[in-house]
């Protein structure tokens, strides 16, 4: 990789971030102007949630990383404490708590980096009585108090959707790998022991 | 501040968001955040374009622009 492609490399990135973040921003837009977002408000109010949320979600990119290591580890832990008191009879303290722990921490720090996203919406929305309490994607499906039908329509938010689900769904099999493999090597241990595979 | 350009604000807040969002990409030059910086300009203006024109559609009077 060259100092050069680096750069385009960026730029890409950054162009193809912006294509997609355009439905974000008209949704938005429209979401809180309807909702009677003072008019000269509204884009002071996106343009701070889209910087929270772009910042924070790269934080989280990487922290989603390592609790999934952490839960991995936890489940584990925990399966093999539970085979093992299963088949054996065993009680092993440090498998147990070892397994608590790190399974704490891991959804901890998933759900401390997921609710930053939350309310990074939630201040963007402060001052809509009805929203404050509600997370961003249940309004958006709200039959009664959506979106139908306030949003300006784009040839290309077919294909922005079909990237953003693509996207999601690439990197959250990353994450869910991480912990399946976790859990697996947990119950190839408890079928070892218990002499049901070699 | 009242007699700042409203677009000397944009650049200047632009190129911080850059700068941060470049550190927290791990970018290795200012070319990488000028890259980023240009981006936040682009979607900090595109927001006020949509919203000057829902604005618009509604009748609504934005005080700025």
């Amino acid at each position: 990789m060259t100092t050069t492609s680096s750069y385009k490399r960026v730029a890409a990135g950054a162009a193809t971030a912006e294509f997609l973040n355009d439905f974000t921003i008209r949704r938005d837009a429209a979401y809180l102007i309807h909702y009677g977002v003072p008019i000269d408000e509204v884009a002071a109010r996106l343009t701070r949630h889209q910087r929270y949320v772009r910042n924070w979600g790269m934080v989280s990119f990487w922290i989603w990383f390592y609790a999934a290591i952490a839960i991995a580890d936890g489940c584990n832990l925990l399966i093999q404490w539970s085979g093992m008191f299963l088949i054996r009879g065993e009680i092993n303290p440090l498998k147990l708590w070892g397994g608590v722990i790190c399974l704490a921490l891991g959804v901890s720090l998933f759900y401390g980096t997921a609710l930053t996203l939350v309310w990074a919406w939630r201040r963007a929305c402060a001052g809509i009585p009805h929203v404050d309490a509600r997370s961003k994607w249940r309004i958006y499906h709200d039959k009664d108090r959506g979106m139908k039908g306030i949003v300006d329509e784009d040839p290309a938010d077919a294909l922005r959707k079909l990237l953003v689900w693509s996207i999601t769904i690439i990197l959250g099999s990353a994450y869910c790998y991480m912990i399946a493999a976790g859990s697996f090597t947990g119950i190839w241990y408890v079928l070892r022991e218990a002499g049901l595979i070699r | 501040m009242s007699d700042t350009p409203e677009i000397v604000n944009q650049i200047e807040s632009s190129l911080l968001q850059g700068a941060l969002t470049g550190f927290l990409a791990g970018a290795t030059s200012v070319t990488e955040m000028g890259i980023l910086a240009v981006a936040d300009l682009h979607r900090q203006r595109r927001i006020q374009e949509v919203v000057a024109k829902i604005a618009a559609e509604q009748g609504l009077e934005l005080q700025d622009k």
